[in-house]
């Protein structure tokens, strides 16, 4: 094989790995490859999201309530910060996401100051726009417009 | 009527990013039944809904991996009819909970695709609602 670049290489591991995928799929649609509980020994009455009974209810019952809630307690953690400890991690984060610099560090102490995540994105967001921001690093700024 | 003299063109959005394998697995599917598939990768409701309605889109079909499912799709629809592409058909497909799939189904989905899918169920199902739609009442 010849040399690849970095982007060809990771190209060639996607592709690969999207075929290999696919194949899979199609052994498994056309019943080659044996998958318990998906194309032999079904269970028609089995509910494969529970968790068990104990977490049922907790595991995916979404209660609209808890994002008011969630809300509320994110703005209490915002009155409670240190608004200059606060100011001094939101812009080492800025800096180092300017500079292409590693930005876990930044993004822990960021944390420890309580920024909330929509604030850390939003402040990686203003540095190139949210565009570069998706691209670079799989972050998503709002979940609905 | 001109439903062979073109493909069916999805667009096919998912909710987050990440764990794309399955995603990928349907677009292939759908590509190598005939579709077009226009893959916009994570989209917000309002997104999938303009990007439906520039390109053109037969049908709009959806994975949910991580949001919840009856929001989510709430959101697309709503979005959708805001956007003049109320009538394109929607599928969802993901980790769904049975009870949630029926709900998609009563809001107007046309296909739920839960984890144990078939390609085959995917396609007709995509075809079938673009192709009542076509031919109409």
């Amino acid at each position: 094989m010849t040399k690849m670049s970095a982007a060809q290489a990771w190209q060639y591991v996607t592709d690969s790995t999207r075929e290999a995928a696919y194949r899979r799929q199609l052994e498994i649609d056309r019943g080659e490859r044996p998958v318990v509980g998906v194309n032999c020994f079904e269970d028609a009455d089995e509910d494969d999201l529970t968790l068990g009974d104990s977490v049922k209810s907790a595991s995916l019952d979404y209660d609209p309530a808890w994002r008011a809630q969630q809300v509320e307690r994110l703005a209490r953690v915002k009155r409670k910060r240190d608004p200059r400890r606060f100011e001094a991690a939101r812009r080492r984060l800025v800096e180092a996401y300017r500079l292409r610099e590693p930005i876990v560090e930044p993004t822990i102490e960021a944390a420890e100051a309580y920024l909330s995540i929509g604030e850390m994105v939003d402040a990686l967001a203003g540095v190139s726009g949210e565009a570069e921001l998706r691209k670079r690093g799989g972050f998503i700024t709002r979940l609905y417009s | 009527m001109n439903e062979d003299s073109r493909p069916i063109r999805v667009l096919f959005a998912s909710d987050t990013s990440g764990h794309t394998a399955g995603y990928h697995v349907v677009a292939r599917g759908l590509r190598d039944a005939g579709f077009e598939v226009i893959l916009t990768g994570r989209q917000l409701p309002s997104e999938s809904a303009s990007a439906a309605l520039q390109e053109g889109a037969d049908v709009v079909a959806i994975r949910i991996m991580d949001r919840d499912p009856v929001e989510h799709v709430s959101a697309i629809l709503e979005a959708m009819r805001a956007a003049g592409v109320g009538d394109v058909p929607l599928l969802a497909g993901g980790i769904i909970a049975k009870r949630d799939a029926e709900k998609l189904l009563s809001m107007g989905v046309v296909g739920v695709f839960r984890p144990g899918s078939k390609l085959s169920a995917i396609v007709e199902c995509a075809r079938n609602a673009v192709r009542g739609r076509t031919v109409g009442p």
